[in-house]
């Protein structure tokens, strides 16, 4: 029998069907959150042809891959961009922040500041996980001893979305949703091992991964492209106000040597909808995790009709362009009845219900962590938890000869994990990097408990914990021996061979995935 | 040697070789010496095709191997593909260091095995071939040709030699190596001429020593407070602004003086970096003084004393961040300082 410890929160923030009189009313928002330094100002006017305000000191660290990658100039602008959703009191925002992830302490820092006039119930802040912009977690700064974050940024961050969000709550309009959900099939050309053509790679395979998926030796991604899109009557029309379109893969397809802000390739997905319908385009992260991602993918180049070169803009471009496409033709079949906009296939009046589980307590396994937390490389930028409360001790648990290695010894981490109902759709809010094969079980047990048609994963929602792998196909090995792989003798470990891929490694631990699920079935069964 | 101290000396001897992390989550990738280890195969190469953009399978790069420093000579042109997160770029005559596994050991691109059979598991930026580098590679393949024995000295030795390097980068991957060796002898106080010397040279990489004196303190070597408050003291310009964040971590009563009175600059940036350093958690000393930045006209600058009043968390710190929500004459530092209080009750 599974427990948690605290069940702080439970909300369930509207009734069972919506009044009579409700009717769904949207607001739209985006703040721009490019990281601006001084040695930078100059490039930022000569990019986009305004000044820029610094907020941000130098030099801008970039996230993502390797430590010390220090920002050269721009190419695209960062975006908060949201909405805000009302139906009969019931009221939502969900926020994407392209950014690399944002901790829940600073989440719950703009959920403070957001206007009590606003009213808002819940506040979803997803991260694109993008890895071409600034360290919002201290991970890539100058080396692995020292952070790169700047607060006065995370500051100048958190205002700006609370603004975003005020100002989304002030303009609501009535408005109308729709859903689609489209598949990535073809969307890339399967010339790469690591590429089944789905626009997207699995860089890991997982053990028993090969029986679960044998035409792809293994290899899972999520296929689902999902579509929300937010409408209001002007005139015999319907005018877009909002798009927004959930897909799981990782915004890193300039790779490790560009130097160049950028959203990647959600900037295209985002350019080329709001080309097609105006309004607000909206890129959350999806079911990304256990290394989802463009990096080992070609895309077909319409123009030169040969695949785009890996890693550059253009290959961002082309592979942005065809995820708006792809989307663009889902919600057009549900949204135009003749060829024309219809009203009559969008609902006017969706259920909005919301419930959260925080906190979320999960046990942290992982004795590389403990030991780069007790030598203080690793700030895990939060307390580690013990019976609820905070623990900030080290000691030396191992048994001899291993009791020379240094561990943190606080037992848990806490997240939270929400989930939300807006009509037809609904959406779990995972706090990391979901691996695809949870997401499909995420899918079944939101349409399953709430008839939802149209499912989302926000990733990185309102926390990043890093990987959640499967409980089943968790390999115990690289954590089991951490005591011989940190001593230099991983051989003279009993439990072989050892797995220390990066997922394994680098991961809370197995508990993730029960816990997490654990919630969000709490959370579902909510709504 | 007794058991224990083997284990020390392991710890010291792997760690350094940093753990066989590709992470893009938590920290990081392997330092050089990590991947001198990690690898079958370290050569000294020209770049000759990069694989074009039509290739129908994962690119496969093709090198002249020049020099090979571990592993066993190459007869012809070497092949390779790339794999990770964040690969290194090459272009086509250059000449850098390959750190390469037989991809037999690759669980992803095995099916390429009749076709390559080398991979590359770098990330990041590729290592252009420079004396200095090449240097470094052939001595960290020779220490792990010693007898075990020895391997620890002689790792010792090339650390306080590499920190010491004018080549900032490989600077930055021994001072890595040494945080990534936990409590193990990779330098000792016999080390300590040669690297308080480094702490106090303008010429080395402000990074490097920032990381480096909060390693030494770690270690019990130095004492930490008077060298941080040495450091932030007389470190010039932007970098300033570095020694100032690293210093936020190792609060002490020297660092709070010595923060506090940089809340007096003229440099707003500058400000507000010091008082977030000073929000260590029960730093009542640094109250007053943060209290009185949340009436400064730089909005920076205010907000930075909510987070530090925030994170020190004394009774005296929320009551001064309560009076702020209740009386600041700017809405928005009203509503900061209340979300403030929300977060740190």
């Amino acid at each position: 029998m599974r427990s948690y410890d605290v069940v702080v929160c439970l909300v369930l923030a509207c009734p069972s069907l919506a009044a009579a009189d409700g009717g769904l009313r949207v607001g739209t928002c985006k703040r721009e959150i490019t990281p601006i330094s001084p040695s930078l100002q100059g490039a930022y006017q000569a990019t986009f042809g305004v000044p820029g305000v610094a907020n941000h000191t130098d030099p801008i660290f970039m996230a993502g891959f390797g430590n010390n990658r220090q920002a050269t100039g721009y190419h695209d602008r960062l975006w908060a961009r949201g909405v805000v959703l009302d139906n009969d009191g019931a009221r939502v925002a969900i926020v994407a922040v392209d950014l690399i992830g944002y901790f829940k302490n600073e989440v719950d820092t703009i959920r403070g500041l957001v206007l009590p006039t606003s009213d808002v119930d819940f506040v979803l802040v997803s991260s694109t996980h993008q890895h071409e912009g600034p360290d919002t977690m201290g991970l890539w700064g100058p080396n692995q001893l020292s952070t790169g974050i700047d607060y006065a940024y995370l500051d100048f961050v958190n205002g700006r979305v609370a603004e975003c969000i005020d100002e989304a709550a002030a303009n609501l309009q009535t408005a109308r949703i729709y859903y689609a959900t489209a598949n990535s099939a073809g969307l890339s050309l399967g010339l790469d091992p690591e590429d089944d053509g789905f626009g997207v790679a699995d860089g890991k395979v997982l053990s028993g991964d090969a029986v679960l998926s044998p035409a792809t030796q293994g290899r899972i991604v999520d296929p689902n492209l999902t579509v929300m899109q937010l409408t209001k009557r002007n005139g015999s029309s319907l005018e877009v106000l909002a798009t927004l379109v959930n897909f799981g893969s990782h915004p890193e397809s300039l790779g490790s040597n560009n130097t160049l802000i950028t959203s990647d390739f959600p900037h295209y997905v985002r350019e080329r909808i709001e080309a097609l319908y105006g309004g607000l385009a909206i890129w959350m992260s999806g079911d990304l995790g256990v290394l989802q991602g463009p990096l080992d993918i070609d895309v077909l180049d319409p123009v030169t009709a040969q695949p785009a070169p890996r890693r550059t803009f253009r290959f961002a471009e082309a592979h942005g362009t065809q995820l708006a496409e792809r989307a663009s033709t889902a919600i057009d079949a549900v949204r135009l009845k003749k060829g024309k906009p219809s009203p009559s296939q969008g609902a006017p009046a969706p259920e909005i219900a919301h419930a959260t589980v925080d906190p979320v307590t999960v046990r942290l396994d992982n004795p590389y962590f403990r030991f780069f937390v007790a030598i203080g490389v690793l700030d895990v930028r939060r307390s580690l938890y013990t019976n609820g409360i905070p623990d900030p001790s080290v000691g030396f648990p191992f048994p001899p000869p291993f009791d020379v290695i240094p561990q943190a010894l606080g037992s848990d981490l806490q997240t939270e994990v929400s989930a939300v109902r807006i009509g037809k759709g609904a959406i779990a809010v995972v706090p990391g990097e979901l691996d695809p094969q949870i997401g499909v079980g995420y899918r079944q047990l939101l349409a399953g408990a709430t008839g939802a048609a149209h499912t989302f994963i926000a990733g990185l929602g309102n926390d990043e914990i890093g990987y959640q792998v499967p409980y089943a196909k968790w390999d115990n090995s690289c954590h089991a021996c951490a005591p011989f792989v940190l001593a230099g003798i991983p051989q003279f470990c009993p439990v072989q061979p050892i797995d220390c891929s990066t997922v394994f490694e680098n991961n809370v631990g197995q508990q993730v995935d029960p816990e997490v699920t654990g919630a969000l079935q709490q959370a579902v069964g909510g709504l | 040697m007794s058991r224990r101290a083997a284990v020390v000396v392991a710890v010291a001897t792997a760690l350094a070789a940093g753990t066989a992390s590709r992470a893009h989550v938590v920290y990081g990738t392997a330092t050089l010496r990590g991947l001198v280890r990690e690898t079958d195969l370290v050569a000294r190469v020209r770049i000759v095709d990069v694989g074009g953009a039509l290739a129908l399978q994962e690119p496969i790069v093709v090198a002249e191997s020049l020099e090979v420093i571990k592993g066993n000579a190459i007869d012809g042109p070497l092949r390779f593909v790339q794999h990770g997160h964040g690969v290194p770029l090459y272009t086509k005559g250059q000449e850098v260091a390959l750190f390469l596994q037989r991809i037999e050991r690759s669980r992803e691109l095995g099916s390429l095995a009749g076709q390559v059979a080398w991979v590359s598991i770098q990330e990041g930026e590729a290592w252009a071939s420079s004396p200095s580098l090449v240097g470094a590679l052939r001595a960290y393949a020779a220490l792990d040709r010693l007898p075990p024995a020895q391997q620890p000295r002689a790792l010792r030795r090339l650390t306080v030699e590499l920190l010491a390097s004018s080549d900032p980068r490989l600077a930055s991957e021994a001072v890595r190596d040494v945080a990534l060796a936990g409590t193990a002898p990779i330098v000792t106080a016999e080390d300590l001429p040669a690297l308080e010397m480094l702490l106090g040279s303008a010429a080395a990489p402000i990074g490097v020593r920032v990381a480096l004196l909060a390693e030494l303190e770690r270690r019990g070597l130095v004492e930490g407070p008077a060298h941080w408050a040495k450091l932030i003291r007389e470190t010039p310009g932007s970098d300033r602004i570095g020694v100032v964040r690293a210093a936020g971590a190792h609060a002490s009563a020297a660092v709070t003086r010595e923060l506090v009175g940089l809340l007096a600059s003229d440099d707003p940036v500058l400000v507000a970096a010091a008082a977030i350093s000073l929000g260590a958690p029960g730093n009542r000393e640094a109250v007053e003084p943060l209290a009185k930045l949340l009436a400064s006209d730089e909005e920076r600058v205010r907000l930075a004393a909510i987070r530090g009043l925030g994170r020190i968390g004394t009774p005296d710190a929320q009551a001064r961040l309560a009076q702020a929500a209740a009386t600041h004459p700017d809405p928005a530092t009203r509503r900061r300082a209340g979300a403030a209080i929300a977060r740190h009750p």
